[in-house]
């Protein structure tokens, strides 16, 4: 019963708790190296930046599932529909003649949560399998609703139309796609930013809780359905931008942006990288997307084949998805867990 | 003074069962009481119904004076009334840190922001680090849950239910499963806690019941047979007849 309390190696200052708590919110090399190559990527691969802004709106578009499912512990197979209600919110705008990219954008992000916010309630009750249900089937429903609302969204065939202004007055959506990678580029950065800053708040804590155990949740006395409401609406908002992204910088809306098919992208291309940890769904989107032009390169027809022995491996052999094996790789140790800071 | 908690014909049936039947009992601010009981006695669903998770057959509950009665959960913990589990319910992947900072910020108010970095917190982390060495957990307060010793996270249970600042704290079976030799910490533990909050016990393990409490509950078969100090319920002959075959003044057999 001797013990010595102090909580720190003898050769160390005792660490306060709130030093001990930002050193797990600091900035890491690996930021600094992301977000480099991110930019030298433009410089590297100029023909291939439709691609690169591909990945950034699916990077994005993983992320925002990432705060569901990866912080919060909601399961979603329906995430899609708030994608497709953003890239048709931003679309119908600019085909309307409102084509002030940014305005744009924001407004994609609020219709977004507020879809995000009024079927948030279906998803309250209910354990995984009930969500995984519920999530699908507003999807469903909100396709189907697109589709028949085809003088609005033009149906099957698709909006067209879609005009853009320059980005700030000054900055063209040129052929090249130029503009387009700066914009989407710089929309997840800030978005990133702005989800960085959510996990290392309070809140995050809270949705980490939630993940964890919501019954203590509430016997600390959390309003738990308040904090998935307020998740959900989050995570909706941010989808809605990376849909309003997609509608701005390929000028056009399809169905597609709302179909099973994207709901399920993201949910792949977060396990990949690794749920959890920010950059899980940004390094995901991009093995995703260079392992689909690799294997679509080798065998046209019979790529998904091997993206899909690929994640059967990775889900089995490697909890934590590429992050994960990385930092096992790199420790050689007990990982210890690292929510909210870097990768 | 106004009892911190009381119960007014507090009744809960399954079916036919009566598991908890017409249970009166109060309890005055700062009290130590014991709650015992033979297994099956009604003891769980009883702390269950206070804390809101079944709700009541009939009867009423006050907390303070309030009726808290049809309260959910998360508001009956805001008011004052806070429990720990047998069976541990913690965050596995958190750390004590952050776990009690939890309990901190949601009592606060604060758990809802999203802009502030929770280390700028620094009232807010120095009175969980010293909540967690009060509770001996000063030197693992950085290590995931899931990685610590099953007593020190038995500690963790009280650490957390603490930081919501309890008037009434429910302590259900605190030592449940901890060796012998980590017992004297939990024991320790209690006997620390703050002298203005109310801490109802329930326990199966009769030393820790007759060093804590300064009064005794007893349930059998979902009714309050007595409530008395410890010297008069470990001599009543009823008490004695309910627990047939186990010793009252030693270890639970």
């Amino acid at each position: 019963m001797t013990r010595v309390e102090t909580g720190a190696p003898p050769a160390a200052a005792p660490a306060s708790a709130a030093a001990l708590l930002r050193e797990r919110a600091r900035w890491s090399l690996f930021d600094l190296l992301f977000w480099a190559a991110a930019l030298a990527a433009f410089f590297v691969f100029p023909l291939r930046l439709p691609l690169l802004t591909e990945i950034a709106i699916l990077g994005l578009f993983a992320l925002s599932i990432d705060l569901l499912l990866g912080y919060a512990g909601i399961v979603s197979l329906g995430h899609a529909a708030f994608f497709g209600a953003g890239a048709y919110a931003a679309g119908i705008l600019a085909q309307h003649g409102w084509g002030e990219p940014i305005s744009g954008l924001a407004a994609a992000g609020l219709v977004a949560a507020a879809l995000g916010f009024a079927t948030s309630f279906l998803v309250l009750r209910g354990s995984d399998l009930t969500r995984l249900m519920v999530t699908l089937g507003v999807a469903m429903m909100v396709l189907e609703a697109a589709n028949k609302a085809a003088w609005l969204t033009g149906g099957a065939d698709g909006l067209n139309g879609v005009v853009m202004d320059p980005v700030f007055g000054v900055f063209e959506f040129d052929l090249f796609g130029h503009t387009a990678y700066w914009y989407a580029l710089a929309v997840l950065f800030l978005c990133f930013l702005a989800i960085r800053r959510i996990v290392n708040a309070p809140f995050g804590l809270v949705l980490r809780g939630i993940q964890g155990n919501a019954l203590r949740m509430s016997a600390v006395g959390a309003p738990v359905n308040r904090h998935l409401v307020a998740v959900y609406t989050l995570a909706a908002g941010f989808a809605g931008i990376a849909g309003g992204l997609l509608a701005q910088t390929t000028q056009f809306v399809s169905l597609d942006v709302l179909n099973f098919q994207r709901s399920a992208e993201g949910l792949l291309v977060l396990i990949i990288g690794g749920s959890g940890v920010l950059y899980g769904g940004l390094v995901g989107a991009v093995a995703f997307k260079l392992m689909q032009e690799w294997l679509s390169n080798i065998t046209t027809q019979y790529w998904q084949f091997w993206l899909g022995a690929a994640l059967v491996l990775l889900v089995l052999f490697a909890r934590g998805g590429l992050l994960g094996l990385a930092r096992r790789f790199l420790r050689r140790r007990p990982a210890r867990s690292e929510r909210g800071g870097a990768a | 003074m106004t009892p911190i908690l009381a119960t007014d014909r507090l009744s809960r049936s399954f079916g036919g069962l009566r598991a908890v039947n017409e249970v009166t009992f109060s309890l005055a601010p700062g009290a130590r009481q014991a709650l015992i009981g033979p297994n099956g006695a009604g003891k769980t669903t009883f702390v269950n119904i206070l804390t809101g998770v079944i709700a009541p057959s009939f009867g009423s509950i006050r907390l303070a004076g309030e009726d808290i009665t049809r309260l959910s959960r998360h508001q009956r913990v805001r008011r004052g009334m806070v429990r720990t589990f047998q069976v541990n319910q913690l965050f596995p992947d958190l750390t004590p840190l952050e776990s009690v900072l939890l309990a901190i910020f949601e009592r606060d108010g604060k758990a809802a922001n999203l802009r502030r970095p929770a280390w700028r917190e620094e009232a807010a982390a120095e009175e969980a680090a010293a909540i967690l060495a009060r509770l001996k957990l000063a030197d693992v307060m950085d290590l995931p849950t899931a990685e610590i010793a099953y007593g020190k996270r038995r500690q963790l249970e009280i650490a957390v239910a603490l930081a919501c600042r309890p008037k009434l704290l429910l302590l259900d079976e605190p030592a449940a499963g901890v060796p012998d030799g980590e017992r004297q910490d939990i024991m320790a533990a209690i006997a620390a806690l703050p002298r203005d909050v109310a801490v109802l016990l329930i326990e199966h393990d009769m030393d820790l019941v007759f060093r804590f409490a300064e009064r005794i509950a007893v349930l059998v078969g979902g009714t309050l047979l007595v409530e008395d100090v410890p010297e008069r319920v470990a001599a009543d002959p009823r008490v004695r007849e309910a627990y047939l075959g186990e010793s009252l003044d030693g270890r639970a057999a």
